[in-house]
């Protein structure tokens, strides 16, 4: 017993000194390939960066020159949500469409994989990568890899990515969008004369609790002693768990309920529509919708943006390095649309869209001063 | 029922252990052929679902895992963190304790590790130390719970490991979600994720792209097995942990405390597990995120169990894994879609685990019978 101890403790001491000795030989070696990020920084970055300067005018879009276009798609969640991801993958596959281009697409991308993900479609011979969401942003580390020279980047960056010269973004903000979609809803619930909703979501994330604080504060600029029960699932795409806080919402008295969910979406909407409750989109025009109809449109839409970029990308003049920010009440979208009986009330909120826009309303200010979320009692 | 025999001598009984071992051999064989023939079929029927080829399946498996230096590197650097899992798995098996809770206890080390690696200052390779020994340590203290709720209340080793994994998963989302904590610092709106570590601190690779290149984790890996097996098999150390595997009782007799021996293999595993989180935070996407240990304490589990709980045996059957987790993340590429890719991939590993499940449930029913049949004789 005493040897085997005696063993133990050898290894013990041994090992560190064994990774200790590895750890002095490879400072060279440690932002090299493979499993991922690193790959290759050091070795091509030159390469990268004459890539970058010139990407803008390096043949777009067949930049690899092999008679063919092929997007490749990363996407971290599921890209049959009926909403954000799917949006982003629907818009890229009709403009494709009408291109003769080639999409290739994968999802559910754990964000610790996104490298390998990265390099693998580097390896299909794509022309473009687009990144879906930032969660994916350590993707970008093989952008200097050499198995991806040459090829362009783009990233839906949300609210921003940090830009370096090997990719394009495009970003919006999360308090505009949100504030308006909280003024539209509450525009309907005076209508309906309630003054309880319901915000359902994910993970307890900063966005998250960002985009309930920025809703609420849309609402109380409507009917300033409103309420929002806030409930977090910790999953987008957990139809049950969402269902089941939906459900405890209607119990509780709301009248409309926000789904700020991905997968999930469709479940509250028609539990929503099942009991006469208002409800509104997270990110799609689904106005026309009479499966799941929704009482309000919350436009963010990531397919519109990454379109305008696949446009810019056909023409050759998608210039890498830049993020595009796209601004509610200046550009088309992000917006937010009342559906059916509600659009008699669209005039007066794109006068506040419009407000927002010219940044007569501080939304900012409206968000951090005042309006908090009350958790939700389920 | 009678049962006979005739007289045993030494070389009929030499002949009968020769033909009986070649015949298991045959059979495994067969089994493994005939599972592999089944999963390849079924997977070719799902690929050909989507419209894709199922040739340009294989090939694409083929051309992400093996076909050059770079690929095989990816599959060794898939393979390593397997291996290392099943290693720990053998270890607290040979004390007759099933864990299964390494999935936790790799995030558990992984979040030990990154508060190691964000807090501490120091030169880069000694920070690298401490934060895989640190986060060996946080493992092995996830698994000392289940050790201690087993020998003070009793509770099933297999239902606190697992049910700590859930509370391993929380543990990690909540630390990359508070800013005091390991949250991603300047952004405006902050991922759950904690910041990358310094890069003097990550686990050198060997070899360059486009060459063949991986962690030194394999190696690391490879090291562990081999010592795991000298340690389990030649040591009286290793003796007095199968013993109390194979007969507590009898252990127990000769003098084995199963409270000490059994607690100290199950944090050994659980140190094993832990120090793969550190590895997997230092040499993979150098910081800390929820999904970091993509599952690898699950198929860990998978490679011990079909290596028969044989650490050097686990060492092929972890590189068939890794060739599988590299190969499908390449297939995803091709543009069949991740569900698909899932599923195949799920099947080709239940064929590789089938035969030793299918033997080992041949032979427990045999043995009942026997044992049945016996008693049945013994009664009459």
């Amino acid at each position: 017993m005493k040897r085997s101890y005696t063993l133990a403790a050898t290894a013990a001491l041994v090992a560190p000194v064994l990774l200790l000795t590895a750890c002095g030989k490879s400072s060279s070696s440690e932002e090299t390939s493979s499993a991922a990020a690193t790959s290759a920084a050091a070795s091509a970055t030159a390469a990268a960066t004459a890539s970058a300067a010139a990407s803008a005018a390096s043949g777009q879009p067949d930049v690899n020159g092999d008679g063919s276009v092929t997007i490749g798609i990363m996407s971290p969640g599921d890209t049959k949500d009926k909403g954000y991801y799917e949006s982003f993958v629907d818009k890229a596959n009709a403009f494709a469409d009408q291109q003769g281009w080639k999409v290739v697409t994968v999802d559910k991308i754990n964000p610790s994989d996104a490298v390998n993900q990265a390099l693998n479609l580097c390896k299909q011979n794509v022309d473009m990568v687009a990144v879906a969401a930032s969660e994916l942003k350590d993707a970008l580390q093989a952008t200097t890899d050499p198995a991806c020279a040459g090829v362009q980047w783009y990233v839906n960056g949300g609210g921003g990515v940090e830009q370096t010269p090997y990719f394009t973004q495009s970003t919006d903000e999360v308090n505009p969008t949100l504030f308006a979609t909280g003024y539209a809803a509450g525009l309907a619930m005076k209508d309906k004369g309630v003054t309880k909703a319901g915000f359902i979501t994910g993970p307890e994330l900063d966005f998250s609790k960002q985009a309930a604080a920025a809703f609420t504060a849309g609402i109380q600029n409507v009917i300033p002693d409103a309420t929002v029960a806030v409930t977090y699932t910790g999953d987008f795409n957990d139809s049950a768990k969402a269902k089941e806080a939906a459900q405890a919402q209607i119990d509780q008295g709301v009248g409309l309920i926000y789904p700020y969910l991905g997968g999930a979406t469709d479940a509250v909407a028609q539990l929503a529509n099942e009991t006469g409750v208002l409800t509104v989109t997270p990110g799609t025009d689904r106005c026309e919708d009479t499966t799941t109809p929704f009482s309000i449109s919350s436009i963010f839409d990531p397919g519109v943006y990454f379109a305008a970029a696949l446009e810019d990308f056909a023409k050759g003049n998608l210039p890498m390095g830049q993020a595009r920010v796209w601004k509610l009440g200046v550009d088309p979208v992000p917006t937010v649309k009342m559906c059916g009986d509600l659009s008699s009330f669209q005039g007066e909120l794109d006068t506040e869209i419009k407000s927002i826009g010219d940044g007569t309303v501080d939304v900012d200010a409206l968000v951090a001063g005042g309006a908090s979320a009350s958790p939700a009692a389920s | 029922m009678t049962i006979t025999s005739t007289p045993p001598t030494p070389a009929n009984t030499r002949a009968v252990a020769q033909t009986s071992r070649w015949s298991q051999v045959l059979t495994t064989l067969l089994l493994y052929v005939v599972s592999i023939s089944v999963a390849l079929l079924i997977a070719g029927l799902l690929v050909s679902l989507t419209g894709a080829s199922p040739w340009e399946a294989v090939q694409a498996i083929f051309q992400g895992s093996l076909s050059d230096a770079a690929a095989l590197g990816l599959s060794l650097d898939k393979a390593a963190p397997l291996l290392i899992v099943a290693v720990g798995t053998c270890i607290a098996t040979s004390a007759g304790l099933f864990s299964i809770g390494q999935e936790g206890q790799v995030v558990i080390g992984a979040t030990v590790g990154a508060m190691v690696a964000i807090y501490l200052h120091g030169p880069g390779p000694l920070i690298l130390v401490v934060t895989l020994m640190g986060a060996a340590l946080g493992g092995a203290a996830w698994a000392a719970v289940a050790a201690l709720l087993y020998y003070w209340r009793g509770v099933p080793v297999v239902i606190s490991t697992l049910l700590l994994v859930y509370i391993a998963y929380q543990v990690v989302f909540y630390a990359v979600t508070q800013p005091w904590l390991l949250q991603e610092s300047g952004q405006n709106v902050a991922s759950p994720q904690s910041d990358i570590i310094r890069n003097d601190a990550w686990l050198p690779r060997i070899g360059e792209y486009p060459g063949l290149n991986f962690s030194s984790l394999v190696v690391i890996a490879v090291l562990l097995a081999v010592g795991a097996r000298i340690v389990l098999n030649r040591t009286t150390w290793g003796f007095r942990l199968r013993m109390l595997g194979l007969n507590p009782k009898a252990a127990r007799r000769a003098g084995v405390s199963a409270v000490l021996l059994g607690s100290l293999a199950l944090m050994i595993s659980g140190a094993f597990a832990g120090f793969l989180g550190g590895a997997l935070l230092t040499g993979g996407s150098h910081r800390l995120q929820p999904g970091i240990s993509e599952n690898v304490g699950w198929d860990g589990l998978l490679v011990a169990l079909v290596a028969r709980n044989n650490p050097i045996l686990a060492i092929p059957v972890a590189f068939f894994f890794g060739v599988l987790r590299a190969g499908g993340g390449f297939l995803a590429s091709t543009g069949v879609p991740r569900y698909i890719v899932d599923v195949v991939t799920a099947i080709l590993v239940l064929a590789i685990v089938f035969p030793p499940a299918y033997q080992y449930l041949r032979r427990e029913i045999r043995a009942r019978r026997l044992a049945r049949a016996l008693a049945t004789g013994g009664a009459a």
